[in-house]
Order: structure tokens, then sequence, then C-alpha cells
């Protein structure tokens, strides 16, 4: 038998399961994809990655402390959509991407991504794909070591971050072994927001994370997402009003 | 704005990667109902399929390990930048790793290293984190703009609600401090939460009914 709790839940969830795939199917079927209103870190990702190639360094890509198997598995698979977008452009001038990650998980899928994008260029994927370490401690101390070392020039952040952002995001602009600001930083992680702003040159808030994919790739189950998203916002906007209206009026 | 004609990537090819999608996709249904209901049935079923998603990334973290050892061999071979401190790396894992097969996950030898090694650096690496903050707190706190001023203004206040001189000034600043954390600010985080609530249901869906591309 299911609690009344159980009935909310699921209904909640095929509704939005219901909804995701109607419009994901009108959009792949030809149907008018939505327009985008602009938002500037995302649009200048791929600016990002055109100013790594003029740097002629490395663009790194930290995909964060998260992991594919926990709660903050949406933050880094969003990482693993950001990739597959810059990888392609650094690939289509023979530029490298490196990966730094805290999930081995997401190392194997950005191993994965890596070698089909630089398929027949000899380089080893095992190498652009990096598993740091599992502890954000660890995983923080290890990738600024490693920015540090190899001089990479362009670095963007997206995935989960807790305190350790800081290891990666605190520039040091001076002397032999720079460490330059994040390009773009997005999360989700709401404590890690504020560092988030104040640090990249580029930040991405929040839910805007959710929205990378729609931006970068254009996908329809990306935009059918972008989609459900707003709608999904205004039913809460509208629940929320009534609530209040109803609470105002002395209904419960 | 029409999706783009070259979607092929997003395909996959031959029957291999189909198999695979029906299978990701029927289990992550199977565990999404898991989650959302509480019939036995489901729930053991959910619990056995997390289990054993569980003895992959197990796997998975052992070619992690293998993965940190190529890296770091590899720059010790070339002698590449700070390939002293590779050597150190792959010297203490295959160290660490070695009395862990000897005397187990939990024996004296490792729990030393991590009592008295591992959780005292980085209690220390977390602690440089102050420093890091006063440095981003300074750039913060110059005022630019009408934002910056809402920020300086309100931190001022906040911080002065938080210290002696504001408790000795009056209950004014702990009251403001109080009503500055409880309705603006949590108004606003309260706001990202449910953004990023939904947010993280749909990429989950989008993953479900469209984890194609990674089984190419």
């Amino acid at each position: 038998m299911l609690s009344l709790y159980s009935l909310v839940a699921l209904a909640s969830l095929l509704t939005f399961a219901i909804a995701f795939l109607l419009i994901y199917l009108r959009i792949e079927r030809g149907g008018r994809a939505p327009t985008l209103r602009p938002l500037t870190g995302i649009a200048s990702l791929r600016a990002v990655a055109d100013q790594a190639i003029e740097e002629g360094q490395a663009l790194h890509l930290a995909l964060g402390s998260g992991s594919l198997s926990d709660l903050t598995a949406a933050e880094t698979a969003m990482g693993l959509v950001v990739l597959d977008s810059i990888a392609e452009q650094a690939n289509r001038t023979g530029q490298s991407a490196i990966v730094t990650t805290a999930d081995p998980v997401s190392q194997l899928l950005a191993a994965d991504q890596l070698r089909q994008q630089q398929a027949g260029r000899g380089e080893n994927p095992l190498t652009g794909a990096r598993f740091v370490a599992p502890q954000p401690a660890a995983y923080g101390a290890g990738t600024r070591g490693m920015m540090q070392r190899e001089r990479l020039g362009v670095s963007v952040l997206v995935g989960h971050f807790g305190e350790e952002y800081l290891f990666l995001a605190e520039e040091r602009p001076g002397g032999s072994l720079p460490i330059h600001q994040p390009e773009l930083a997005a999360t989700a992680q709401v404590e890690t927001l504020p560092l988030v702003y104040l640090t990249a040159k580029r930040p991405v808030l929040g839910e805007e994370i959710f929205a990378l994919g729609a931006y970068l790739t254009r996908w329809p189950s990306h935009l059918a997402g972008v989609v459900l998203q707003d709608l999904g916002r205004i039913i809460v906007i509208v629940a929320i009003v009534v609530g209040i209206v109803l609470r105002a009026a002395g209904a419960f | 704005m029409q999706p783009p004609a070259d979607s092929t990537r997003e395909q996959g090819g031959g029957s291999g990667p189909l198999l695979a999608t029906v299978v990701a996709v029927s289990i992550g249904i199977l565990v999404l109902l898991d989650m959302a209901t509480d019939l036995p049935f489901l729930n053991a079923l959910g619990a056995l399929l997390v289990e054993y998603g569980l003895i992959i990334a197990a796997f998975a973290l052992l070619l992690g390990l293998l993965n940190v050892l190529s890296v770091h061999s590899r720059k010790v071979r070339l002698r590449e930048e700070g390939w002293p401190y590779s050597t150190i790396l792959i010297v203490t894992t295959v160290i660490l790793v070695m009395l862990g097969l000897l005397t187990g996950p939990s024996g004296g030898a490792i729990a030393w290293a991590l009592n008295n090694v591992l959780l005292p650096l980085q209690a220390a690496f977390f602690s440089l984190l102050a420093f890091f903050l006063v440095s981003i707190a300074y750039r913060a706190l110059r005022v630019t703009s009408f934002e910056s001023l809402l920020l300086v203004g309100s931190a001022a206040l906040v911080i002065l609600g938080a210290t002696p001189i504001g408790a000795l000034l009056g209950p004014f600043f702990l009251n403001l401090r109080e009503g500055l954390l409880a309705i603006p600010a949590m108004a606003g985080a309260r706001g990202l939460l449910l953004g990023i609530a939904l947010g993280t249901i749909i990429t989950g869906l989008r993953l479900i009914f469209d984890g194609r591309r990674y089984f190419r």
C-alpha cells in the first residue's frame, strides 16, 4: 500500500517525466526550439576555449569534489557535458584539455569523452583525465599543485565544490608559477556561490549550471530540460503565492 | 532556434549501445520508483541495484588509483617539473597499499597513517583557507557599484551584530543582524535551493531518458 507521501512523490515524478518526454519529443521532431535568454557566463564559454587556444596552453576543466553516485551527481554530470563541448572545440584546433576530478567514475567517463574527441591524435586520454584524490582537501591541494607546475593558463570549474574551491580559484598572479583566476566557474553548492561570484571572471550561479548543456550543445534533451525548468519555476511561484493567500485568509 | 541538424553525436550505433541504453534506462526507472514508493518488492530491488552500483564504483576506484600512478610515473619518467613530489606520492601509495593488504583496511599501520599524517595534513591545509578568505574579503569589500555597496553595508551590519562591539551598542544591531540573516538572506537562499532542486530533478530525468550518448 502506498502512503500519501509516496503517492504525491510518485505523481510529481510522473508529471515531470511525462512533461519532459513530451517537450523533448516535440523539439526532436523538428518543433520550434525555445529561444534562450542570453547568459553572459555561458555565452562566453566558447571564448574561454578560444583564449586557451590563442595562449597555446592546455585548457583545464575541474569537475570538483562531487561524484556521480551521490547527491552531487547532477552538478558533476553538467561538468561532463561542458567537457564534451570544450574538448570538441579544443580538439578541432589541436589543443589539449586536462580534466581533474575527485570521483573515479567521472574520471572514466571523462577519459572516454577525451578518447572519442582525440581519436587518431595519439594522445593518451588517461593522462588528460586525471583522478586526483577522493577527499576534497587532497583534491584541492593536488589540483592547485598541478595548476602551478603545469602552468595551466585557463581554468574552467564546473561541478560540485565545497571549501576546496578556494584552492583552485584563488589567483597567484606573480612569480614563476602563477595561478590565474578561473575564466568560468559554476556550481550549485549554495555555500560556495559567494566565493564563485567574487573569484571567477564569469560566474555561473545556482540553477544556471543546469542550463549549461542547452546553451553549449543545443541538444533537444537539454533544451527540453531548460523549458521544463522554467515551467517548474512558474508552478512553484504560483504555489507559493496561492499558499500565502490561503494562509493569510486563514484556510490552514 | 532550431536544434542542430548534425545531432548524430547523440545517436548510438549498432545493437550494443541500444542494449546498454535499454538496461540503463530500465535500471534508472526502477531505482527512481524505489525512491518514490514504499513497496517492499521495489525497495529490495532498488537496494540490490544500488549495491551493484557501489561494487562497480569500487572497481572504478581501483582504476582511479592506477590513473594516479600512471600520471605520476610519467612525470617521473620524463623528469617533468615537480617530479620529486610525484616520486614521494608513488612510494607512499605503494607502501600504504602493501600495508593495507598485509594488515587490512583498518589495520594498525593504516589507522596510524590516517590519524597522524592524513588528518593533520588535511586540517593544516584547510587552515590556509582563512588567509584565502581574507584576501577574497578584501576584494569583496571594495565599493565599485551599487551592488557592492549593498554587499559591504550588509556585511558591516552583520559583522557589527556578531561582535562584542555591537552588543555594547545595544540590542539594535543584534536584532538587525538576525533580521538580515533570517529574511533577505534566507529568502535568497531558498529561492536558489528551489531552482537547484528543480534543475537536479530535470537533470536526473534527462540522464535516464537520454543517456544514450554515454553508450556510443
